[in-house]
C-alpha cells in the first residue's frame, strides 16, 4: 500500500511537471527540449501505471505519447490544439490516479486523439493538400541533402549534368559542397569526366517526390535525397554510406542549413541524440520488469529524467565577445608554455621535455580549433559565384575565364555572409556591363573569351578583394550623361572621373540602358558600396576605357588573426606582425650607441634605426642588452630597438577608435589572456 | 528555334501517335519507320534527341543507338528508348549505359512529355 | 511640463559635474590600464572592456581643469557617444560618483561665461542641488572635435 502512495504522489508530480511543460510549450512551439519531455512525461507514466493496473492511464498516455513522438519525429507540430488536448488529460489523468471514475471521459478524449492523427496522417499521403492547419502550409520550407555521385561517363548516355544541378538549384535555396574534386570540376566537365560526388543542401517547398524527380535519368545508386528534419539526420546511415562528416563538416552544414532555412530544427546535437536513445533504451527494460521490486529502478529512471530536463541542447550560439576571450585566453596560454619552458632551460629532465612537447602539440590544436571558430575562408563562396558566372554568362551570350586566387583568405563569419549580395552583385555588373560580347572583343582584337579574375589578399591591417574584368572599363560620358538626366549635375558642369564614380555610386543612379534581367534588379553601385560599408570596408574603382576595371573592396580586420611577435619596451608589451619581421638579433646597448650617425649594418647596409625606449620618451635605463628588429612592410624596411623579444603570439585584432587614432605607430590592440592588452607596432609610422 | 526530335518507330500506329504529341507541344519531328533510315538522319544536321523503339527491323534500337553515338557530333545527344521489355538488365546489357531513358510501352502522353521536355533542358 | 533627463552627478578634482545618463554605459573601477605612448596628452591610455578597447581619457586635462590625480578610488565612467551613425566609446576617469538625479530643462541654469579655470564651452548648463552647484557636462561638446573627425 505504501509503494501505491508513493506511487500516486510521484505521478502527480510528474503531470505538474507536464502541466509546466505546456506552459512553456506554449510560448514556442518548437522547443525540442519540452516536446521531449512531454514525451518522457507521459511514458513514465505509461510505463508505471501497468504495473498498479491503471490500465485506463496506461492507455490514455500511451495515445497522448504517440502525439509527442509524432512531433519528435517531425511528422507534426506541436499547436495551441495539442496542448489543450494534453491540459485535459492532465485533468482526467489525475482524477483517475484519485481513483475517481473518468473512463468515459477519457475514452472521449483518445477517440479525439486518434481522430487527430488519422486526419493528419490522410493528409500526409495526400500530399498534405488542403490542410487546415495553416501554420503547416506557411511553414511548408523543407530540408533536403542530396547526394549525386554520378556515373564517370554519365555525359555518354546524353543526360546533361549541369542541365540536372541547375534544375536542383530552380527548387529552392541551395548550397552545394563539392567532393573530391582532384579536378576542378569545370575541368571535369569540359572533359566530361565526372569523378567527384555532389552534396547540395536544398530548403524548399516541394516535396521529397519532386526533388527526386530532378533524378528521373538517373540511376538509383547515383544519387540520394534525404530529409532533413533535425542536425541528426546529418548522422543517418544514407549520409553515412555516402559522405563522412566530422565535426567541423557538421557544424559547417549547420550554419549553412540555418542559412538556407532559419527555422532548421536544432534540436540536438549527435552525441546527445544517441546518449538519449541508450537511455531511452535503459528505461524502457526498466519498465519491463515488472513487481514492486523493480519500482525502485524506475524510480531512478524519472530522476534521471528529471536531471534531464535541465539540461540544455548542446548547440549554442556564443557571444563573439566570449569566442574573443577563449581566443585570447588560449594564446596566452600559448606564451605561458613557452615563458614555462624558459624557466626549465639548463635542468629538465626528458620526460618532462617529452610532457612539455605532448603539452605544446594539444595548446596548438586547442588554439587552431578556437581560432576556426569563428572564421571561414573566402572559398564558401567559390561555388556560389562560378554557378552565377555560368548562367549568366550563358543568358547573356558571353564567354568568359573566371580565375580566383587567395580564396583561402579567411574572414570573419559574418563577414562573410555580408559580403555575398555585394561580391554577386559586382560579378554579374562585371558580367552585364564589362565583359563584351564576344565579336565585339574580336573587334576590339581581344580574346572571344573574356577575363573575370576575383581575388583577395591580406596586406598591412585589411584584408583587399578584388573584381577584375578586361571588358569595356567605365563609360564616362554615358555616367556622366545618365547623372544629368537624373539631375545629380548641371548640363555642362564639370566633373572629374572620380566624381562620376562617386555619382555612380549614389543612391538611384543605374547606367543599364535598358532594365536587364541580369544587372537590373533595382540594385544599385550604391546599395553595393553601402553593404560594404556596414562592415567598415570601402569600395574602389580603377577602370581603363576598353581595357577593363578593377573593383577593390578594402576590409578591416577586424578579427583577422594576426601572428605577432611580442616586445617588450621597458614594461610593456608591444606586438609586431610577424609577416613583416625580416629579421632580429641581439645587441649591447652600449655598442648600438656609440655613433653618433645612429645606424646598424643589416647585410652590409647602413640603416637608421629607431630606438622604441627613445621614441616612447621612456626615461628609465635600458637594459645592457638591446634587440635590433628588422622590419619589412611592403619592400619598405626599417631597423627598431626593443629591449627584448618574449615570444610568439597568436591573436586577435581589435580596431583603435577615433581617440587613439593619433598615436598612428600603432594600428590596433590586442587582448591578452590575463585580461591587458598589448598595443600592434605599426612600424612604418615610426619616423626617426 | 524548335528542337529537332528523330523519332524512329516502326509500329504506325505508335508512331503517328508519339508525332502528334511531340508536334502538339511545339517539337520540330522526323520520322524513321526503323532503325536504318534513322540512321540516315544523324547526317550532321542539328538533332537535339532521338526516341526510338527498341526492336525493329533493318536496324534494332541498339544497334542504332550505337550508330548514332559514334558520331562526333551525337555522342553526349540525349536517347529516350521504347520498349515493352520489362527486364532492365537485358535492356542494360543492350544498350550498355548510351541510353538517357527507357519508357515502357504503353504510356501516358503526360508522362511521355514530361521525360521529353526532361530530357532537351 | 518641462521633460526631465536623468544626470550622473559625480566630483572631479573637488569640482562638482553632472553628464547626461543617456550617453553612460557604466561606471567601473580603473583597473588595468594600458599607456598609449605618443597619444594626445589627455588620453591617460586604454583599458580592456569586453573584448573593446576603450581609451580613456584625463577629464580634468580635456577640460582644462588641471590634471586627475589617481588613486585606487578613482573611477571610469564609460561614455558611448552617438554621433551621425558613428559611435565613441570613451572612459572618463572621475573621483567619485555622487548620485543620478531627474533636471528638468528649466532647472538647468545657463553655463557661466566667465572663465572658471576650465573650459566652459563644453558645458550644458548648471544645476544647484542644496548648496552645491553641478556643473553638467555635453559628452558631445567635450568630444566635439573628435565627433568631427569621425565622420
Amino acid at each position: 500500500m505504501d509503494f501505491l502512495q508513493e506511487y500516486i504522489e510521484e505521478v502527480k508530480g510528474i503531470l505538474k511537471d507536464l502541466e509546466n511543460s505546456m506552459m512553456t510549450l506554449e510560448k514556442d512551439f518548437d522547443d525540442p527540449e519540452e516536446i521531449n519531455n512531454a514525451y518522457r512525461f507521459l511514458h513514465t507514466i505509461k510505463g508505471s501505471a501497468g504495473m498498479f493496473e491503471f490500465h485506463d492511464v496506461e492507455k490514455l498516455a500511451h495515445e497522448l505519447e504517440n502525439i509527442y513522438s509524432d512531433i519528435r519525429d517531425g511528422d507534426r507540430q506541436a499547436d495551441n490544439f495539442v496542448i489543450d488536448l494534453t491540459l485535459h488529460a492532465v485533468d482526467i489523468l489525475s482524477d483517475m490516479i484519485d481513483g475517481k471514475d473518468a473512463k468515459a471521459e477519457a475514452e472521449k478524449l483518445i477517440s479525439d486523439i486518434n481522430e487527430l492523427r488519422a486526419v493528419e496522417g490522410e493528409a500526409r499521403a495526400s500530399g498534405g493538400g488542403g490542410s487546415e492547419g495553416g501554420a503547416e502550409e506557411e511553414d511548408g520550407l523543407k530540408t533536403f541533402a542530396v547526394i549525386i555521385k554520378p556515373e564517370n561517363n554519365i555525359f555518354k548516355r546524353g543526360i546533361n549534368f549541369e542541365s540536372i544541378l541547375e534544375e536542383l538549384f530552380e527548387l529552392g535555396k541551395t548550397d552545394m559542397i563539392i567532393h573530391n574534386e582532384s579536378i576542378p570540376y569545370e575541368k571535369q566537365l569540359a572533359e566530361k569526366n565526372l569523378v567527384s560526388t555532389f552534396e547540395v543542401l536544398l530548403a524548399t517547398e516541394n516535396s521529397e517526390e519532386d526533388v527526386s524527380d530532378v533524378f528521373l535519368f538517373m540511376q538509383e545508386n547515383e544519387y540520394k535525397v534525404i530529409p532533413l528534419r533535425s542536425v541528426a539526420d546529418f548522422s543517418n546511415a544514407d549520409y553515412a554510406a555516402l559522405i563522412t562528416i566530422d565535426e567541423e563538416g557538421l557544424e559547417r552544414r549547420i550554419t549553412q542549413i540555418k542559412e538556407l532555412n532559419p527555422d532548421f530544427s536544432m534540436e540536438a546535437t549527435v552525441e546527445e541524440i544517441v546518449e538519449e536513445t541508450a537511455e531511452e533504451k535503459e528505461a524502457k527494460a526498466n519498465m519491463r520488469a515488472a513487481g514492486a521490486a523493480q519500482f525502485a529502478d524506475d524510480e531512478d529512471t524519472s530522476e534521471k529524467m528529471m536531471q534531464r530536463k535541465s539540461k540544455k541542447a548542446s548547440t549554442v550560439s556564443v557571444a563573439t565577445t566570449k569566442l574573443d576571450q577563449m581566443v585570447n585566453i588560449v594564446s596566452e596560454l600559448v606564451i605561458f608554455r613557452s615563458e614555462f619552458q624558459h624557466l626549465l632551460d639548463g635542468n629538465e629532465r626528458p620526460e618532462i621535455s617529452e610532457a612539455l612537447e605532448k603539452m605544446e602539440r594539444l595548446i596548438l590544436r586547442l588554439r587552431d580549433s578556437a581560432f576556426n571558430v569563428r572564421l571561414v575562408p573566402l572559398n564558401v563562396l567559390t561555388v556560389k559565384l562560378q554557378r552565377l558566372i555560368r548562367s549568366v554568362s550563358q543568358e547573356l551570350g558571353k564567354e568568359v575565364d573566371f580565375i580566383t586566387e587567395g580564396m583561402d583568405t579567411e574572414l570573419d563569419r559574418s563577414m562573410i555572409s555580408a559580403l555575398e549580395a555585394p561580391l554577386l552583385h559586382l560579378i554579374r555588373n562585371a558580367l552585364d556591363h564589362g565583359i563584351e560580347s564576344p565579336e565585339l572583343r574580336e573587334k576590339r582584337n581581344k580574346p572571344r573569351k573574356g577575363l573575370l579574375k576575383f581575388y583577395s589578399y591580406n596586406s598591412g591591417d585589411h584584408v583587399f578583394i578584388q573584381i577584375q574584368d578586361d571588358g569595356n572599363g567605365l563609360n564616362f560620358e554615358k555616367i556622366r550623361k545618365k547623372a544629368v538626366e537624373k539631375g545629380m549635375i548641371a548640363e555642362g558642369q564639370p566633373a572629374s572621373e572620380k566624381d562620376l564614380i562617386n555619382l555612380m555610386m549614389s543612391p538611384g543612379f543605374s547606367t543599364a540602358d535598358h532594365v536587364s534581367k541580369v544587372s537590373g534588379r533595382g540594385v544599385g553601385m550604391d546599395v553595393v558600396k553601402k553593404d560594404i560599408a556596414a562592415i567598415r570596408g570601402d569600395l574602389e574603382v580603377s577602370t581603363e576605357e576598353e581595357l577593363g576595371s578593377i573593383f577593390t573592396i578594402r576590409l578591416p580586420l577586424t578579427l583577422t588573426i594576426l601572428d605577432t611577435l611580442v616586445v617588450n619596451v621597458n614594461d610593456s608589451k608591444y606586438l609586431i606582425p610577424i609577416s613583416e619581421v625580416e629579421f632580429a638579433y641581439t645587441m649591447d646597448h652600449a655598442e648600438l650607441f656609440k655613433k653618433k650617425s645612429r645606424q646598424v649594418n643589416y647585410n652590409g647596409q647602413l640603416m637608421p634605426f629607431v630606438s622604441l625606449r627613445e621614441y616612447f620618451e621612456i626615461e628609465e635605463e635600458p637594459p645592457v642588452q638591446e634587440t635590433v628588429i628588422i622590419i619589412n612592410k611592403n619592400d619598405t624596411r626599417i631597423a627598431i630597438v626593443v629591449d627584448i623579444i618574449a615570444g610568439k603570439l597568436q591573436t586577435v585584432y581589435k580596431p583603435l577608435n577615433e581617440l587613439l587614432r593619433p598615436a598612428d605607430c600603432f594600428s590596433g590592440a590586442s587582448i591578452l589572456g590575463d585580461g591587458s592588452m598589448a598595443l600592434i607596432l605599426n612600424a612604418l609610422k615610426l619616423k626617426s | 528555334m524548335p528542337k529537332n526530335i528523330v523519332v524512329a518507330e516502326d509500329f504506325n500506329t505508335s508512331r503517328k501517335i508519339i508525332v502528334s504529341t511531340l508536334t502538339k507541344e511545339g517539337y520540330n519531328v522526323m520520322e524513321a519507320v526503323d532503325g536504318k533510315e534513322a540512321a540516315e538522319l544523324f547526317d550532321g544536321r542539328t538533332i537535339d534527341l532521338l526516341i526510338t523503339d527498341f526492336n525493329m527491323p533493318n536496324m534494332n534500337g541498339a544497334e542504332l543507338i550505337k550508330a548514332v553515338r559514334e558520331k562526333q557530333e551525337y555522342v553526349y545527344i540525349p536517347i529516350l528508348l521504347l520498349t515493352t521489355e520489362v527486364r532492365e538488365d537485358k535492356i542494360q546489357q543492350a544498350i550498355e549505359g548510351n541510353i538517357t531513358a527507357w519508357i515502357k510501352k504503353p504510356f501516358k502522353s503526360d508522362h511521355f512529355i514530361k521525360i521529353v521536355n526532361k530530357a532537351l533542358r | 511640463m518641462a521633460s526631465a533627463k536623468s544626470y550622473l552627478l559625480f566630483t572631479l578634482n573637488s569640482e562638482s559635474f553632472g553628464i547626461e545618463v543617456e550617453f553612460v554605459l557604466r561606471v567601473i573601477d580603473l583597473e588595468g590600464l594600458m599607456k598609449v605612448p605618443k597619444a594626445p596628452d589627455f588620453i591617460s591610455g586604454a583599458l580592456n572592456m569586453e573584448g573593446t578597447v576603450i581609451p580613456v581619457v584625463d577629464l580634468a586635462k580635456k577640460i582644462d581643469l588641471g590634471v586627475t590625480e589617481v588613486n585606487d578610488k578613482t573611477k571610469v565612467v564609460i561614455l558611448q557617444i552617438l554621433h551621425e551613425d558613428e559611435t565613441l566609446d570613451v572612459g572618463v576617469l572621475i573621483d567619485n560618483v555622487k548620485d543620478v538625479v531627474n533636471i528638468t530643462d528649466k532647472e538647468l541654469q545657463a553655463p557661466p561665461l566667465e572663465n572658471m579655470g576650465f573650459d566652459t564651452q563644453t558645458l550644458d548648463g548648471m544645476y544647484k542641488l542644496e548648496e552645491n552647484f553641478y556643473m553638467i557636462l555635453s559628452a558631445k561638446k567635450v568630444f566635439e572635435k573628435e565627433l568631427m573627425q569621425m565622420v
